[in-house]
């Protein structure tokens, strides 16, 4: 977000009065979000917030910018309720019912025919939401479900991973469909391929930062993942991706080029003349829709009816220690 | 009223006032706005205020009903996850996911409701303590399904701990959620209060808009019209001076101007109507004057005619016995013996008398009955009184009474000198026969002006008047019989009137009679109409005769001895009367004389006075008769009487003009009564013509001889 600040700012020169304000905010709890997107209302001439980075944290904020009519665009975000929060909601990335029926078709595709799966997930609106869009589409007849696992990933510490891999070891699976997010797949991983081999392990979007914030150890060789995009399947994002690296000496993966997207997408709006988040829906509702798609780095950027962005998901695997995403 | 007061401008009306009308429909509209904003303020903040505590109470109800299930599910699910180990099997895997959906949907509701922070916080945690609950409940169901118990149980306390704080978040969600209602309630009360004070304020405004328009309609309009209302009532009593003070409103201004202006109108007509009906009373009171005079005149003529053919009528015979009673005497005294002498006296003597008082009679009806042409003018009033004054003034004396006449102002009245003299005359003769009884009495007569009049009054002290309202009547009299005609005072009433003045007959507070005369010193208005009216009307006698003495309405004067017997001093020309009633020669030199009268015992009369001539009488009964006569006859004089059956003498003379003009200077009408208008014409012209009957035998002779010479 502050690499596309900046270069738009380059580009087009400085936006007068214009006001912004980065927080680092990565709860996967609604509680700290509702008080981040409290203080943002609270600012005047608050038009816009690229956020929150999860499903629970989006959807409980969600409310309060629509009502105070502030432009909301969550850049990973896939809970399907996120489409009925409010015509102030917008989201980068197509909902877990899409997700939900590509993670399973990657199952066929990866899973030995027989295998038995174990599907863990946080029981959150993110995990229950996938759980509930990836169910419908699995064969049972080809790969039964043999552990349905919730856990709970508001503190790191609630994790148990030797009962998580207990109970992997007594269901007998090796193929784990992992609907949770990075930090307590890394707590598990360790423990779970120790115990279990061969291991497989296909988790869903939230594994996509995992880089970002752990160091990829060797028992992530193999772990496969949904991606919102191939960071390097295009000129635009390659050289995204080399901008981003020489700006903050760190590999962008998916989520920083939409967040990317999305706040030029915003500033281009802005620069349109929208001086107010009546202004800004608008102008985002238009795009594609009477207006010509924003031509972002992750390919044209349209909205449906409901705020939620046109596009497929990618699975991307992690390589061998040292490898980039 | 001026005009500037009655005829304000309009510019000057609006400067006044505003309008009534617009002034009570502005005070209505705004007290009718106000009582509307007031009332719909109170609409709006009891249906706000009811709307929102309709919504938070069905809120709060929803939210109840949602917190029961869920907590009514969360419970199913511990008591089915408890359940697990005493089972040893995960029985209720399939209810407990169905409750757990159901907790998740539930708090899913919560996501798009318009929540405070804090609610939203105590949501969020909620669906976190479900989330663990669930979690715990996993683990709980694996560590028994792999003997690890007391795991298990530590994983079912822990569902514990998550039941209770997400039931814990539920409370204080549902305790914000009631402080929010209750909170409701108080801005309820207060909406109330503000609607009983708006309420308040509306019905203040409402009762100060109701005094104020009170205030203005007594003012502006009921005061208003109660001052005109007991102004027109004053109007109905015939106040109309009164006025009403006139209000700036354009209406009752325009009321109380004309209401004003009526008055002052209606006190002008009345004034008007007065005046009018002053002189419509006078003039009705003129009228009947006129009315009366009418009468009075229309009276004496009816009995001037009446008295016209009586004096006729008795004329003939009083002239038959006086000349027959002269002849008589004559005759008598031929004989001059003692029994001639006797009869003379004691007999003839009293026929002559009241033969002659009978004259006089008639006279005096022949006179009442005429209206002789006055040569009206400006007498001397104090010369009259004088002339009266020195007629009266022996008798007056004779009697022991004084007549006093004071001093009398030089002026002219106007009148007719001979029948002033008449008037004055009567008066004093009626004064004196009335205060002859008494004695000693003084009859003061004085004149005074009266502006363009005189009055002359005459002021005995005599016994006073029985009916003062009646002694101007004809033959009114209180006189004995014979003494009076009751006809003088009527003639002075008629010549007053005819005057243009009139009488006054009262009794005086001190005793005694007053008769006031008014002359007018001027012509009457109607002198002129006067002047032309005919000379002579209803059948009315004028003669040659003067008027002083004449109407004497006192006893009649005896005549003297030498008048009735003047006959027996004729003459030298005494012969004895030729009767003949047939043509005869005789002597050419005496006088042929044609007498022609209707009536045997003139015709008579004339022949034996006539006798006395020695003329040769030729007597004819009508006009016929005298016309064969003069036409085979030579006739020196012809005596003719004028009224007759059949023709008249008038007739006669007329044949006679045409036929035998010779004997015109010899034709002497012998008559009582010249009535007839030619007749009247021809004695003013030729005076001579006429011998008035009844006559003295000595002035018969004289006429007929002189005209014979």
């Amino acid at each position: 977000m502050r690499l596309a600040l900046a270069e738009d700012d380059a580009e087009n020169g400085p936006i007068a009065g214009l006001d912004t304000l980065l927080i680092l905010e990565v709860s996967n709890r609604a509680g700290p979000s509702l008080v981040v997107a409290q203080e943002m209302v609270d600012r005047p001439g608050m038009v816009a917030v690229v956020g929150h980075a999860n499903s629970t944290s989006s959807l409980a904020t969600s409310q309060v910018y629509n009502r105070h009519r502030v432009v909301q665009v969550a850049p990973t975000s896939t809970a399907p309720l996120f489409s009925e929060a409010g015509p102030y909601s917008f989201r980068m990335v197509p909902p877990d019912h899409v997700q939900g029926r590509f993670l399973a078709e990657k199952v066929a595709e990866l899973a030995p025919e027989g295998a038995r799966l174990a599907l863990y997930y946080v029981n959150d609106d993110y995990g229950r939401a996938l759980r509930t869009a990836v169910l419908p589409h699995l064969q049972p007849d080809r790969h039964p479900v043999v552990l349905d696992l919730p856990h709970s990933e508001g503190d790191v510490h609630e994790v148990n991973p030797e009962e998580l891999t207990a109970a992997l070891v007594a269901s007998g699976a090796h193929f784990v469909l992992w609907l949770g997010r990075v930090p307590a797949l890394a707590t598990f991983l360790p423990r779970a391929t120790s115990r279990v081999a061969p291991l497989t392990v296909l988790a869903g979007d939230a594994v996509s930062r995992a880089h970002l914030l752990f160091p990829l150890e060797g028992w992530w060789h193999g772990v496969s993942y949904t991606d919102f995009l191939d960071i390097t399947a295009t000129p635009e994002l390659r050289d995204f991706r080399r901008r981003f690296q020489h700006s903050f000496d760190a590999d962008p993966g998916g989520p920083e080029a939409l967040v990317y997207d999305a706040t030029r997408a915003i500033l281009a709006a802005i620069r349109g003349g929208a001086r107010t988040g009546e202004e800004v829906r608008r102008s985002l509702s238009r795009l594609g829709a009477g207006a010509p798609p924003y031509p972002g780095i992750t390919g044209p950027l349209t909205f449906d009816e409901h705020g939620d962005v046109v596009r497929d998901y990618v699975v991307r695997t992690i390589g061998p220690p040292g490898d980039a995403p | 009223m001026s005009r500037k007061a009655g005829h304000a401008s309009p510019a000057s009306e609006r400067r006044r006032g505003v309008d009534l009308g617009t002034q009570v429909v502005g005070v209505g509209a705004l007290a009718t706005l106000l009582v509307l904003i007031g009332f719909g303020a109170l609409a709006w903040a009891n249906v706000d205020a009811r709307y929102e505590l309709q919504e938070a109470t069905a809120l709060l109800i929803e939210e109840e009903r949602v917190s029961n299930r869920i907590a009514h599910a969360v419970i199913r699910q511990a008591a089915n996850a408890s359940a697990l180990g005493e089972r040893g099997s995960p029985l209720g895997e399939a209810e407990f996911a169905a409750a757990s959906q159901e907790v998740y949907e539930l708090l899913r509701e919560y996501l798009f409701r318009d929540l405070s922070p804090r609610e939203r916080l105590l949501v969020e945690r909620m669906g976190e303590d479900h989330q663990r609950l669930e979690v715990e409940a996993a683990r709980a169901s694996n560590l028994f399904d792999r003997g690890e118990y007391a795991q298990a149980d530590r994983a079912r306390d822990q569902m514990v701990v998550h039941v209770l704080s997400l039931l814990e978040a539920m409370d204080e969600f549902l305790d914000i959620h009631e402080e929010g209602l209750n909170a409701l309630a108080r801005e309820q009360d207060a909406a109330f209060r503000l609607i009983y004070l708006i309420g308040g304020a509306v019905a203040l405004l409402f009762l100060s808009g109701t005094i104020l328009l009170f205030w203005l309609f007594r003012t502006r309009i009921a005061r208003p019209l109660q001052v005109l209302a007991a102004a027109t009532e004053k109007i109905g009593t015939g106040q109309l001076d009164v006025r009403v003070p006139e209000p700036p409103e354009p209406e009752l201004h325009t009321l109380a101007t004309g209401f004003n202006r009526m008055a002052e109108n209606l006190k002008r007509a009345t004034a008007a109507l007065e005046h009018r009906n002053e002189e419509l009373s006078t003039a009705l009171d003129q009228v009947s004057e006129a009315q009366a005079e009418l009468i009075q005149a229309e009276k004496l003529t009816a009995m001037g005619r009446m008295t016209a053919g009586l004096a006729h009528e008795l004329n003939n015979p009083l002239a038959s016995i006086v000349g027959f009673s002269q002849l008589l005497a004559e005759h008598l005294e031929k004989q001059g013996d003692d029994v001639g002498d006797e009869v003379q006296e004691e007999i003839l003597g009293p026929i002559l008398r009241e033969a002659s008082r009978a004259q006089h009679l008639v006279l005096s009806f022949l006179n009442f009955a005429r209206r002789p042409e006055a040569a009206m003018g400006a007498v001397p009033l104090a010369q009259v009184i004088g002339v009266v004054q020195a007629l009266r003034d022996p008798a007056f004396r004779q009697k022991g009474l004084t007549l006093v006449v004071e001093e009398i102002p030089e002026c002219d009245v106007w009148a007719e000198a001979q029948m002033l003299q008449g008037v004055v005359l009567n008066v004093v003769n009626n004064a004196l026969d009335a205060m002859a009884p008494v004695g000693e009495g003084r009859l003061v007569v004085s004149a005074r002006l009266m502006g363009d009049d005189v009055d002359l009054r005459f002021d005995d002290d005599g016994p006073g008047i029985e009916q003062p309202d009646r002694v101007l009547e004809p033959f009114y009299t209180t006189k004995p019989v014979g003494q009076g005609t009751g006809l003088g005072l009527a003639l002075v009433h008629r010549f007053m009137t005819l005057f243009g003045g009139s009488v006054q007959v009262e009794n005086r507070p001190t005793g005694g009679a007053r008769v006031t005369l008014r002359f007018r010193t001027t012509p009457p208005p109607d002198h002129e109409s006067r002047a032309e009216q005919p000379r002579l009307r209803g059948g009315a006698l004028l003669t040659a005769a003067g008027y002083l003495g004449a109407p004497s309405a006192g006893p009649l004067p005896t005549p003297p001895a030498s008048h009735w017997r003047i006959g027996a001093e004729v003459r030298g020309r005494a012969a004895p009367v030729t009767v003949s009633q047939s043509v005869e020669r005789a002597d050419p030199s005496r006088p042929r004389i044609l007498v022609v009268e209707d009536e045997a015992t003139l015709r008579l009369l004339h022949e034996r006075i006539l006798g006395r001539l020695d003329a040769l009488v030729f007597l004819a009964a009508e006009g016929a008769e005298a016309r064969r006569i003069l036409s085979e006859e030579e006739v020196d004089l012809v005596l003719s009487d004028i009224k007759m059956p059949g023709e008249s003498g008038l007739d006669l003379y007329r044949w006679v003009e045409s036929e035998k003009p010779e004997l015109l200077d010899r034709f002497l009408f012998v008559t009582g009564d010249v009535s007839d208008p030619e007749l009247v014409a021809l004695a003013e012209r030729r005076p001579e013509l006429f011998l008035r009957k009844p006559f003295e035998v000595e002035d018969y002779v004289a006429r007929v001889a002189d005209l014979l010479d």
